[in-house]
């Protein structure tokens, strides 16, 4: 593996963080604001 | 506008679209008055249900996949394509895939959420079913819509997603052909399970189970949705399938080999589970028939440990994406926005809806 793969895979597992937590933190606030209104 | 520049708009719609199943949730809790977090959590009403989604989610999938797979091969479907190269890499991948990665991702994630999120386990146990299902659904199947949708169009994602359109075939083994990085880092499984955690865990049982179905008929060879056609009765039915899931004839679309046999359209269908994404941001092209040819048309059959395990391992054949310094992408790669696209997205708007509408 070169600096350049280690480069790519890094930037995709960031997307991929993205990708899990944006969906998630919408759902987290989105039940706990359900959950008391 | 191109279908890159849609990216960020499409993104808006999608926080939306995330958020649609909480505000009909809310919505409907409000008209109804009912406030089930101050119950004790449930579980599902119907046990029958618990017993079968457990057991298609660990060992009733697995058992049916293969089943699908035999009857595949006794039909001859595979043809003389699945050569040597391609059974090991498919083999490979359904077995890594099925048996080893998911299972082991899925296993440290529900490890480590009680670190991450200390407190919090099952703490949106209260969610009935039905609005835990669509909750479930779209995180899971929006992301991965994304997921995938990216792969094909951010040049530097496309080789992790490569190893899922190289195979000039269809089958069930299509739907765990990938590459092992593309696997392990799959959003939506952490997503899943973190919802799981949260106590959501029957209905994630659920979509799993659905969706597996799903997809897994939406690349088999075995065409289900062709007597939808056939049968002027079953029509309407059609109409809304087609439009609500991936059909073979949709997502075999996607892996066709070229756009030019008025079938193909792998620069779009992206949706797995659901179509209505494709619907959606404009990215799918629904037909009712089949492409003349699938995979990739620059495909030079490369080892199955570099399509399996790039970039840790590299490919000998000079040329290819997956060598050693070998081109990120290939200009007819599917899904990828080259300069000279935008002509050819202007026919593709034109040309919304394959089949003749009765």
């Amino acid at each position: 593996m070169t600096c350049q793969d280690i480069i790519i895979l890094t930037r995709k597992i960031l997307i991929g963080i993205v990708l899990a937590a944006i969906p998630f933190l919408i759902f987290f606030f989105g039940l706990k604001i359900i959950q008391h209104f | 506008m191109s279908l890159k520049k849609n990216i960020p708009r499409d993104g808006f719609i999608s926080l939306f679209l995330y958020a649609l199943p909480l505000l009909l949730m809310g919505a409907w809790l409000y008209i109804t008055g009912d406030k089930p977090w101050l119950r004790p959590p449930a579980t599902p009403s119907i046990p029958v249900l618990k017993t079968v989604f457990q057991n298609l989610s660990s060992w009733g999938l697995p058992v049916l996949t293969l089943g699908v797979g035999v009857a595949e091969f006794l039909l001859g479907l595979y043809d003389k394509r699945w050569t040597r190269n391609e059974k090991i890499l498919d083999m490979v991948c359904f077995f890594g895939s099925k048996v080893v990665i998911r299972p082991t991702v899925v296993y440290f994630t529900l490890w480590m959420l009680p670190l991450l999120l200390p407190g919090l386990k099952g703490v949106f146990g209260w969610i009935p079913l039905f609005w835990g299902f669509l909750i479930i659904a779209v995180a899971d199947d929006l992301t991965q819509y994304w997921y995938h949708r990216l792969h094909h169009q951010v040049p530097f994602l496309w080789r992790f997603h490569r190893t899922h359109h190289s195979a000039s075939y269809m089958g069930m083994a299509m739907a765990s052909r990938q590459n092992i990085i593309y696997t392990l880092f799959f959003s939506q499984i952490y997503l899943t399970a973190a919802m799981t955690y949260l106590g959501l865990g029957y209905a994630a049982l659920l979509v799993t189970g659905v969706k597996s179905l799903i997809t897994l008929a939406a690349h088999s060879s075995i065409p289900w949705d062709k007597p939808l056609y056939s049968r002027r009765w079953l029509n309407p039915l059609a109409w809304v399938l087609e439009r609500l899931i991936s059909t073979p004839a949709t997502h075999h679309a996607h892996h066709a080999a070229s756009n030019d046999d008025g079938v193909g359209h792998y620069k779009g269908n992206f949706g797995n589970m659901f179509f209505i994404w494709d619907v959606i941001f404009g990215t799918g092209i629904i037909t009712r028939r089949y492409p003349k040819a699938y995979g990739l048309e620059y495909y030079q059959g490369e080892e199955w440990y570099a399509q399996f395990l790039w970039p840790i391992f590299k490919s000998r054949k000079e040329g290819s994406e997956l060598s050693a310094g070998g081109p990120e992408v290939t200009d007819e790669a599917p899904g990828y926005i080259s300069p000279s696209f935008e002509k050819e997205e202007e026919d593709f708007v034109g040309k919304k809806y394959l089949y003749d509408w009765q």
